[in-house]
């Protein structure tokens, strides 16, 4: 059952610090590949449902924030968490899930500035993801 | 082997889905705990993937739900959980799961539960309580 390994030929460029306030990496490709087995083409497919489903998680997050809706912070929170667990984002999943704990307490001191950060550090997944992705591509038209 | 996976985070589902698939076990998705009770107990499946934070309910309360039902009760569930809080988690083992796996999901750890679970599936009659 074990998965046929084509880590090698695959372009790993990201897994870079986030800055000097978050040393967890943007993403880290050994966990993104592992989590679809080495597939390109499931990574790009995952990825695609993931660009279309961040913008209305954030918004839900951005929305229980306003409202001081704790509920929809942590749920939605925890589930923006789970999907960039996938693509081994660490700093935007540290984010959420300083968010979901607040939205769990139902605290909401300094939670607009956790939502800031988890959007930064979601864009930051996002571009690498996407970046990755392009790279990949050129790697494999190249061949 | 008739899986129903029940997961909202749609990226995860997705992964699920075709690994699973992939594995030649045949595979729904619900994407909230409501609809996932009503799919299990139309069509019982031979296991339940469960995501204990859902819209729609819990998934301890989908524990209960399973464990009050007739259809259901002998349906093994393997729960798949990005929540770390530890008393949840082992609410959800005394409600009677097969295994807990924390996301992102070790697919090959999971491959052995599954095996696990189709192991007994096999060896068991094929009749089902009636409704």
């Amino acid at each position: 059952m074990a998965s046929q390994d084509r880590s090698a030929s695959l372009p790993l460029p990201l897994a870079t610090p986030a800055g000097p306030a978050d040393s967890a990496p943007v993403l880290d490709p050994k966990i993104m590949l592992a989590s679809v087995e080495q597939d390109l083409s499931l990574l790009r497919e995952l990825a695609e449902l993931f660009f279309a489903e961040c913008p209305g998680l954030l918004s839900q997050i951005r929305n229980g924030v306003r409202e001081s809706n704790p509920e929809a912070v942590e749920r939605n929170a925890h589930t923006l968490k789970g999907a960039l667990s996938n693509f081994g984002a660490l700093a935007a999943c540290n984010a959420a899930r300083e968010l979901e704990i607040r939205g769990r307490e139902a605290r909401f001191d300094g939670a607009p500035e956790l939502l800031s950060s988890l959007e930064r550090e979601v864009n930051r997944a996002c571009n690498a993801l996407s970046m990755f992705l392009q790279e990949a591509s050129r790697e494999g038209s190249a061949r | 082997m008739k899986v129903l996976l029940a997961e909202d985070d749609k990226v995860q589902s997705r992964l699920l889905e075709r690994h699973l698939t992939g594995r030649g076990l045949e595979v729904r998705v619900a994407f909230d705990a409501d609809s996932a009770l009503r799919a299990a107990e139309k069509d019982p499946p031979d296991v339940i993937l469960l995501d204990l934070q859902m819209p729609g309910g819990t998934g301890l309360g989908f524990l209960k739900k399973r464990n009050a039902s007739s259809r259901l009760r002998g349906v093994p569930v393997i729960v798949i959980t990005g929540m770390e809080d530890q008393l949840v988690i082992r609410m959800a083992e005394q409600q009677g799961v097969e295994s807990v796996f924390h996301k992102p999901v070790d697919l090959m750890l999971l491959d052995v539960s599954m095996e696990s679970v189709r192991a007994r599936t096999a060896a068991r009659p094929a009749t089902r309580p009636a409704p």
